[in-house]
Parts: C-alpha cells; structure tokens; sequence
C-alpha cells in the first residue's frame, strides 16, 4: 500500500486538519498587516498582501462554530494554494493555524469517517483519516476558498 | 462581473480619480464620477425627523439627508468628533450625504484592482472589488450599493433622500 505526504494542520479548538503535501506552501512567521473587507463573513473579513497577492483569511475553526478568537491581528497564518474547478490558474488563501504544521505519511488503510458532531466537516472535506486514534478531515480548498460563504 | 463602481474607475481616461474616504481609520474608495461635492461638515444642520439621517445639508434649492457611519458602515445617531467632511453622493437612491473623517483623492493609476475572494463574497458582502494603494488594501464600492447598505440599515427600509435632477444623474 503505497504512502503519501501530507501536512497536517493544528487548528484552534483542538482541531486538526490535511491537506496535500504541495497545497500548503508557506507559514507565515509572523503576523502580516491586515486589511479589513467591509461587511465580509465574520469567519473570513481580512486579507493580507503576499507575494504580491491580495490573500484571504480564513478562520476555519470560527467556521465550525468554535468561539473565542475573534481576533486574528495575531494569529499565526498558513498559506496555501488551490486550484478552482475548471482548471483556472493557481489561487492562494490562508487559515489561521494553531503551532507547526507536521508532515505525515497516510495511507488507504488509515481511511475513516469525518469526525462525528459536525455536519459542516462535509462542507469542507471529501475524506478523513485516522491519526493516534482521532480523525483528520482532508480539507477541500477550492471548496473553501473558491465559492461564497 | 464588474459593478458600476468598478466601471467607473476602469475608465480611467475619462475619469482618471478616485475618491478615498476614511472613516475610523477605515478606508473606503469611490469612483469620483459617483461624488456630487465635499462640504465642510459646518454646513451640515443636525436635526431629527429625517429618518436615520444625522441631519441635511442644504445646497442651493435641495436638501440633502446626511448619515453618519462607522468604520463597519453601520449606521450612527451620534457625530464623532473626528468627523471632518460631508461627500455628497451620487445615487439611484437619490442623494446622500456621507460624513467622514478624511477625504483624499487618487490616482487611478496609482492603483491595482483585484477582485473580493470568492469566500468573502455573497449577499452579505457589497464591496465591489479590492484595491492595492501604496501596499494596502482597500475596499471599492458605488455609492448605489453604499446607499443600498444604507438602505438595509434603517428600520423603516426607506431612505429620505432628494431626488437628484436629472442632469446631475
């Protein structure tokens, strides 16, 4: 059974998440200015310039309905790529993330379902896999970032 | 697709300025076609009995309703005393006057459109686009969908604003 790369990724409320070992390209070492988007959802209302890039925000764990960090001025950033249905051209969004990202090596025999308690984690992740004895949802990004909240 | 606003910036030899507004430190950026005039705010009469408007600003034969906003365009029944400015808006609605903080104008061509992120978009969000001035970004909005924001905004869905003349349109 052959293994693949992967990144897996702390999130505030004692979540973790996946994602593909070439979709997360940079953690941000530290906070980057933030720009407010007016009247934007509250889970995701800042951007940041990288590289050039106007980059979204997106607060996952505020998503799940986890409270508590409404603030992301300090937060700790990933960044990480997608590419939208339809074969357009790479685009760039970032989640706020809780401590390093951690390479894993997965494999089929580790499948399971999407944690239990959250319908929305099948909004935003197509599989799971099992990690010490928790699930690990594999995040969707184009369906994250690509469509309107 | 581009709203109106955003057609009006790209039409940058025409229209070759835009208007920045700042209000709590937030700025919001408007095509300059979309503004009627800047009015200092002592010309501004703060009164009730005009909806959510603070007050009017009487200019020539019309009386133009004047809103007061915060950084998160919601609607206030007070003046800070940073407010500096009325801009005169041009709009569907009729027009309204915007009290802010500071005015500014840009360059169009100082200026890089990009579009809102797709996740931040829906019925809630009406910025048009996103601009890159000086290494920040703003937000870039019409004055019809600010007036539309306003309009949502007040309890009685309705907006007591002063038609424009049709040449002023």
């Amino acid at each position: 059974m052959e293994d693949c790369n992967a990144w897996m990724v702390p999130l505030r409320g004692n979540h973790r998440v996946a994602v593909g070992e070439l979709e997360l390209v940079h953690v941000l070492p530290d906070p980057p200015e933030l720009f407010p988007v007016l009247k934007a959802p509250r889970h995701c209302r800042q951007v940041f310039l990288w590289e050039g890039l106007v980059v979204p925000v997106f607060d996952l764990s505020l998503w799940l309905g986890e409270e508590g960090a409404d603030d992301s001025e300090d937060a700790h950033l990933g960044v990480f790529r997608y590419r939208p249905s339809g074969g357009q051209s790479l685009r760039y969004g970032s989640l706020i993330i809780e401590g390093a990202p951690r390479q894993v090596l997965v494999n089929d025999s580790q499948a399971c379902g999407l944690p239990d308690g959250r319908e929305s984690w099948h909004q935003v992740a197509d599989a799971c896999f099992d990690y010490g004895g928790r699930p690990v949802p594999i995040l969707n990004l184009p369906r994250i970032f690509g469509q309107p909240a | 697709m581009d709203g109106p606003a955003l057609q009006q910036i790209r039409e940058a030899d025409l229209h070759a300025r835009s208007a920045e507004l700042v209000v709590d430190n937030q700025s919001l950026l408007i095509a300059h076609t979309h503004i009627h005039s800047v009015e200092p705010i002592l010309d501004v009469v703060i009164e009730t009995g005009h909806g959510q408007a603070l007050g009017v600003l009487q200019l020539g034969e019309k009386q133009w309703p004047v809103y007061c906003m915060d950084g998160d365009l919601n609607i206030l029944d007070r003046l800070p005393a940073k407010r500096r400015a009325c801009v005169l808006l041009k709009s569907d609605h009729g027009g309204i006057g915007i009290l802010c903080d500071e005015v500014r104008v840009v360059d169009n061509a100082a200026l890089t459109l990009v579009p809102v992120p797709a996740c931040m978009s829906g019925e809630e969000n009406l910025m048009e686009s996103l601009a890159i001035i000086d290494g920040k970004i703003t937000c870039v909005l019409g004055a019809g969908r600010l007036s539309a924001i306003l309009f949502a905004e007040t309890a009685d869905g309705a907006i007591e604003a002063t038609p424009l003349a049709a040449e002023e349109q």
